[in-house]
């Protein structure tokens, strides 16, 4: 019998999508976010999501939220890095039209490691205690007992999210994943997710990842589908394919900024039909300029 | 502008402040955008301290090379020259067990104690700003000591109390919570001066003053009421070879000179 490929379309990966679900995507700033799939679920008008992102986030997050589709953000840090304040969270948390789990880089890491593992919460250090996070954020941090010592410490939940998204350079069609670059928690976040799309600058033949599968940084074995899209993460950037669109983030950030990101929405995000209507709306001599072998 | 070449620009000369403290041994750590911090743990490399080993950010890299400072550090260009790339989970558990000596730190709020906060301006129920969130900052109470530093000398930032407490700085009962080894905020480095913490109750002190800056525009621009240094000093300006590596081996690009300016 043939094995099953997990190629999907775009449309199709993401009909899993639904609103008050919690998602995942990862980044590490503008690194390898997957914006591609981040405007197809603008584009299927999903509401109510609950966010747990990876801790430095940015753009995908802000862009959701000018699309109407968050509910919840869990919150490490939501910002534009160089660029400054994510506008469209800072203007929805002032407002509070979404609600916040105030979070940290560690809460967010060991949560989700918990969830990879199965484990209820993740143990963590007493010092939260001289910080904010559990008054803002009780639901998050509940101060416990180690039942060793008898010490106290803080318990934070197992992060298990409905999907993740994780944007690779190479995948081959059964899911096993190769990121060339940064290697932040992509890992665990499969492994703690309960769906995990993968979006890949190119699909690659199985035989390559047989060849050398101490390569593989994703294990095709938590990976629900695999969608091929070259340039999935412009306007930022894909280490060893290309860089970060600078201007393109500068005109986003502006827009935004001034309150005008339906604008910014309607003619990048619902305008072009799908990624390949919108890669030719960036156009091929712009896509070409940024390719970038670091 | 400076109409000499060889002038030191303010963000040079913070740059130099900074690698000034960093002893031989020690590991670094710096986060996003941090390009004043990055250039200091090059310059410490090259002038005083080949044994010191700095973790870049979000870019995983250990020890980079690069002889250009980027305006992300999560950047992979960092990877260049470097001798490991750490994923996120490995940042996590070097950070919170305490084996950071030094980390450089900043905030939208920074206190009279060395609090940090990431997280709002006014009230957290009904926030004037909303900022990014408190990221990496509560390991402030893991990491051995803090270097602060701002690049606005601002009354906005450096404020009596912290509207949020991302970073713990000093307080009464930090000994009792804090990883036993972190010793708390070390220095303020800002564009216009220096303070420290070296006070009975550790609240900060004016130690120096910038080349050019005088100790009224100072306190004008504090938001709190800094203890006085006797006396406060002028801080020591770039020697020719600090500014010769910062330019010929670290900023290929200038970034320092145009990333502040009076």
């Amino acid at each position: 019998m043939e094995r099953t490929s997990k190629v999907k379309s775009l449309q199709e990966a993401f009909a899993v999508v639904k609103d008050g679900m919690s998602l995942s995507m990862t980044t590490t700033h503008y690194n390898s976010t997957p914006l591609a799939a981040v405007r197809q679920i603008a584009r299927q008008g999903v509401r109510n999501l609950t966010i747990m992102p990876t801790p430095s986030a940015g753009i995908a997050i802000d862009l959701l939220i000018a699309a109407g589709c968050v509910g919840t953000v869990f919150a490490s840090y939501v910002g534009m890095e160089f660029l400054g304040l994510a506008p469209n969270f800072r203007r929805a948390v002032e407002a509070k039209k979404i609600r916040l789990r105030e979070s940290d880089e560690a809460s967010l890491v060991m949560g989700y490691r918990a969830g990879a593992s199965g484990i209820p919460f993740m143990a963590m250090p007493k010092y939260y205690e001289l910080t904010d996070l559990p008054r803002a954020n009780p639901e998050s941090f509940k101060k416990i007992t180690d039942p060793f010592s008898g010490e106290p410490c803080f318990a934070v939940p197992a992060l298990q999210p409905d999907v993740a998204v994780i944007h690779v350079q190479e995948c081959d069609p059964y899911g096993n994943a190769r990121q060339l670059g940064g290697n932040h928690m992509e890992g665990i976040i499969a492994k703690a997710a309960k769906h995990v799309i993968i979006t890949t600058e190119q699909v690659r033949p199985i035989e390559e990842t047989r060849a050398q599968p101490t390569r593989t940084t994703i294990p095709g074995i938590v990976v629900n589908s695999v969608v091929e899209l070259p340039f999935g993460a412009h306007p930022g950037a894909c280490p060893a394919r290309y860089s970060y669109d600078r201007p393109h983030l500068e005109k986003y950030a502006e827009l935004a900024k001034q309150g005008r990101s339906d604008e910014y929405l309607k003619e990048f995000v619902f305008g072009p039909a799908d990624h390949g209507a919108y890669l030719d709306m960036i156009g091929a001599a712009r896509l070409m300029a940024l390719r970038s072998e670091y | 502008m400076s109409s000499a070449t060889n002038e030191a620009a303010p963000a040079e000369v913070i740059a130099c402040v900074l690698a000034r403290q960093l002893e031989d041994q020690e590991i670094a750590a710096l986060g996003a955008a941090s390009q004043l911090a990055m250039a200091a743990v090059k310059l410490a490399r090259s002038m005083h301290a080949p044994n010191l080993s700095w973790l870049c950010g979000g870019s995983g890299a250990i020890n980079s090379q690069l002889p250009l400072l980027l305006e992300s550090a999560a950047d992979p260009r960092n990877l260049f020259g470097a001798e490991y790339r750490y994923s996120m989970e490995d940042a996590v558990d070097l950070q919170m067990r305490g084996r950071i000596s030094t980390a450089f730190l900043g905030g939208i709020q920074v206190d009279k104690f060395g609090n940090l906060n990431m997280v709002c301006a006014g009230d957290y129920d009904k926030p004037r700003m909303r900022g990014p969130g408190s990221v990496g900052l509560p390991f402030a109470a893991s990491f051995r000591r803090t270097i602060i530093y701002i690049q606005h000398h601002d009354p906005r930032v450096l404020v009596e109390k912290v509207d949020f407490v991302s970073g713990p700085g000093h307080s009464p009962q930090r000994a009792k919570w804090a990883v036993p080894s972190s010793r708390g905020p070390y220095l303020i480095v800002t564009p216009l001066a220096v303070f420290d913490f070296d006070t009975p109750d550790k609240q900060a002190r004016l130690v120096s003053v910038h080349p050019g800056v005088s100790v009224d525009e100072v306190l004008a621009k504090t938001g709190f009421k800094p203890l006085l240094a006797d006396p406060v000093t002028v801080t020591q300006a770039p020697s020719a070879e600090e500014l010769r590596i910062l330019r010929s081996e670290i900023d290929l690009n200038g970034v320092l000179r145009r990333l502040i300016r009076h």
